[in-house]
């Protein structure tokens, strides 16, 4: 096993424990913000234990579909199928996914300023993957008129 | 494509299977069909060279342009 499929492999178990925490964070939730929102009334502000329930668990169809199509990325490099279509797929859905993401921030990004961080962040890697699924598409194409010369 | 390849006529003419002409020219089978059958996107001037060396013929006897077929880029990708 070279460096190159042991960081693939690293990469696929790290998605592997995002998914764990993802379920943990989905189980846990009421408590933090719970715990969070006391905080909150505590110094004297009003209670956001609801907006910030709803917004982390619409967050998570999100982050779950962006944790699947990840996952079918890294099978792909795995199997040495980095320029295929399918990938492009995935890659075009994990950015959807981040800027679905911004949508389900925007709500709590009013109530709370400081979750716009959150936002821009979202928004900035959304803009990323597009620009790296573009780049994918371009190497399919060169790929393809390289396989397709005699 | 408007670029029709007529290799298969030539061969017929010289009499010479694909597997014959993938071996002398030197690729694959694979990629001989792959050039038969019109889906090669490129044609190196070397493997031209070679195929014209064996068929002992001209590239134009192998390469016709037809302006009534849809253009590389009007095509389904």
């Amino acid at each position: 096993m070279n460096g190159k499929d042991k960081s693939v492999l690293l990469t696929s178990g790290l998605v592997k424990v995002v998914y764990v925490l993802v379920a943990v964070c989905c189980v846990i939730a009421p408590f933090l913000v719970r715990y969070y929102d006391s905080l909150v009334v505590a110094s004297g502000q009003e209670s956001v234990f609801l907006p910030v329930l709803i917004t982390l668990y619409c967050a998570v169809p999100f982050a779950v579909a962006a944790l699947i199509c990840l996952d079918v990325l890294l099978r792909n490099i795995r199997m040495e199928q980095p320029f295929v279509a399918q990938n492009v797929t995935m890659l075009r859905i994990i950015s959807y996914c981040c800027f679905g993401e911004v949508l389900v921030f925007v709500y709590l990004a009013v109530l709370k300023p400081f979750t716009v961080v959150v936002l821009v962040a979202c928004a900035f890697m959304g803009l990323i993957l597009r620009v790296v699924k573009n780049v994918f598409e371009q190497a399919i194409k060169i790929r393809e008129e390289n396989d397709f010369t005699i | 494509m408007r670029i029709v390849i007529n290799l298969d006529v030539m061969m017929a003419k010289r009499k010479i299977s694909s597997n014959e002409l993938a071996e002398k020219i030197g690729i694959t089978p694979a990629n001989l069909s792959i050039l038969k059958t019109g889906k090669a996107k490129a044609v190196r001037f070397s493997t031209l060279e070679k195929i014209c060396e064996v068929l002992d013929c001209q590239p134009g006897d192998i390469l016709e342009y037809d302006p009534t077929r849809p253009g590389a880029d009007e095509q389904e990708e």
